[in-house]
């Protein structure tokens, strides 16, 4: 589900904004779709700004002569994220409404997947908004660890929803590329035997590169992987499952956000729902 | 649900809803220190609202960096205008609003430290000033739009006047002349706004956010209060623009 982590619009496929002229609609620059999509990408261009921020203040933050620097770009990185929570409150509703009608999908697994990830990404953007009250001042008495560990815990059951959806994705068309494999196995070998003796032998690079095939051929399910899988670097750290530096978090957040702004300006490299 | 996610997908009505927001709490925050007179209860209502009203300001002002490019996109557009006058308002006030928008993104690197030895008085007053001359261009707009409907209005009525209504006008005093006159232009400036609300909300839109650099500046001595109504209620109207675009004027 590309393009649908935290803070992201849901479900809106209009076109990349252009300052001069809408490239998609062929008319004029300000009409709803564009001024939709402006908003994803002012989000996303938000969210790479602060990765970015964070794995250049990790990469030179033992240097002795650049600690103003490092102050700067950590001040940047937490207006960026302030910025963030304060333009996605309200996005619960967005994710409400995307979970309605992920409920409706006709395959179950991608219902049941995509449903769930929307639903706990609601609820991650319910503790989000809570967070922001209390980094505003208006409920101090909040407990900000605990509302974060479980806005983290929200965040991480969604990204794992995504990333079984994407299984099921990759797992039914390598099954597909098996059987048209198999038939043409059957349909141009004469001898029996031998050849499927040795197909046999190297399962695991066959299968790796049945693996390959299939992303290679569909590129807006390898971006939904590739963005997921980065996305899960952060919560792994937070809750301590798997603890990684804020360089790789960094490097991490920057790739997917890349990947999220490519799937904006290129509609057709976003996984359908 | 679904109407909600229409409208707050876009990134100009987040934008006004937070404006509306930081202009409530100005409001808020004005009313409670009037009813309050300082007492130990309202003061830390009131500091929290001053709190998240400088964390609205800040937020918006993230929201809008590299907005100056798309001034200078509309006015590079608004010089195609076939109307001369049309035009000149519509580029100047492009223009100025671009500077404006460009000091603000200065401000903001100011406040979140990037830009640590900011003047930050004198950008504000900068700022300020570029909004003051974009809204004084705006409203100069639509006064002139007013005129040329109220030109039109004028010639409609003198075709579909009576002739025998001339003769009493002559028989009247001078000043009762000049009243009527009044009264009759009064009538045809409501009849004209009455009958193009887009016109009618961009005045008022523009007379209400007046206020605002007005009172920074020093050149209109104002209450909080006011300068929170004012900026709420200009508020409230691009809001309503964004929900039914056809109240939006055009160009």
């Amino acid at each position: 589900m590309v393009g649908e982590s935290p803070g992201d619009v849901s479900g809106y496929s209009a076109p990349w904004f252009s300052p001069s002229r809408c490239k998609t609609h062929h008319d004029a620059r300000n009409h709803p779709g564009c001024r939709r999509m402006k908003s994803a990408f002012i989000l996303s261009f938000m969210r790479a700004t602060q990765y970015t921020c964070m794995l250049l203040s990790y990469l030179i933050e033992n240097k002795a002569d650049k600690k103003k620097l490092v102050m700067k770009l950590k001040q940047l990185e937490s207006s960026m994220s302030s910025g963030r929570k304060m333009f996605r409150l309200g996005n619960m509703v967005h994710a409400f409404v995307a979970a309605r009608r992920t409920a409706a999908l006709p395959e179950m697994v991608p219902c049941l997947c995509l449903t769930a990830s929307h639903l706990s990404r609601a609820l991650y953007f319910v503790c989000d908004a809570v967070l922001w009250l209390r980094s505003v001042g208006l409920q101090p008495h909040i407990d900000r660890p605990k509302w974060h560990t479980w806005a983290t815990k929200c965040y991480y059951c969604s990204l794992l929803m995504n990333l079984a959806r994407d299984w099921y994705e990759i797992s039914w068309r390598l099954e597909q590329a098996a059987l048209e494999e198999k038939t043409k196995e059957k349909f141009f070998s004469q001898k029996d035997g031998e050849e499927l003796n040795g197909v046999k032998s190297d399962g695991l690079h066959s299968f790796l590169h049945q693996l390959v095939q299939v992303l290679k051929r569909n590129p807006p399910l390898l971006l939904d992987l590739v963005k997921n899988l980065c996305d899960l670097s952060g919560p792994l750290d937070t809750l301590g499952i798997y603890k990684t530096s804020r360089g790789v978090i960094g490097f991490c957040g920057l790739l997917s956000s890349l990947v999220g702004i490519l799937t904006l300006a290129s509609p057709h490299l976003k996984l359908k729902q | 649900m679904e109407a909600w996610v229409r409208f707050s997908a876009q990134s100009q009505a987040r934008e006004r809803l937070l404006r509306a927001a930081q202009y409530a709490c100005t409001l808020a925050g004005a009313a409670l220190s009037r009813a309050g007179n300082g007492s130990g209860g309202s003061s830390g209502t009131l500091s929290r609202l001053q709190h998240l009203e400088a964390h609205l300001s800040l937020g918006r002002k993230l929201l809008r960096l590299g907005g100056s490019a798309e001034a200078l996109g509309g006015a590079q557009r608004s010089l195609h205008l076939p109307d001369p006058v049309l035009r000149f308002c519509l580029t100047l006030s492009h223009l100025n609003r671009a500077l404006f928008l460009a000091c603000d993104n200065v401000l903001w690197a100011g406040k979140t430290g990037i830009l640590p030895g900011l003047a930050m008085d004198k950008w504000s007053q900068r700022s300020f000033r570029y909004y003051l001359f974009a809204l004084v261009v705006n409203l100069s707009r639509d006064v002139y739009e007013i005129r040329v409907l109220l030109e039109r209005a004028e010639a409609a009525r003198k075709r579909g006047k009576s002739p025998e209504n001339r003769p009493q006008l002559q028989a009247d005093g001078r000043i009762q002349r000049l009243r009527l006159h009044l009264q009759l232009q009064l009538q045809l400036l409501l009849q004209v706004l009455r009958d193009n609300p887009p016109l009618l909300l961009d005045l008022l839109r523009n007379a209400c956010d007046l206020v605002i650099p007005l009172e920074k500046l020093g050149l209109c001595r104002s209450s909080p209060g006011i300068v929170g109504f004012c900026g709420l209620t200009s508020s409230v109207l691009s809001i309503l623009t964004i929900l039914h675009p056809w109240l939006k004027l055009k160009p």
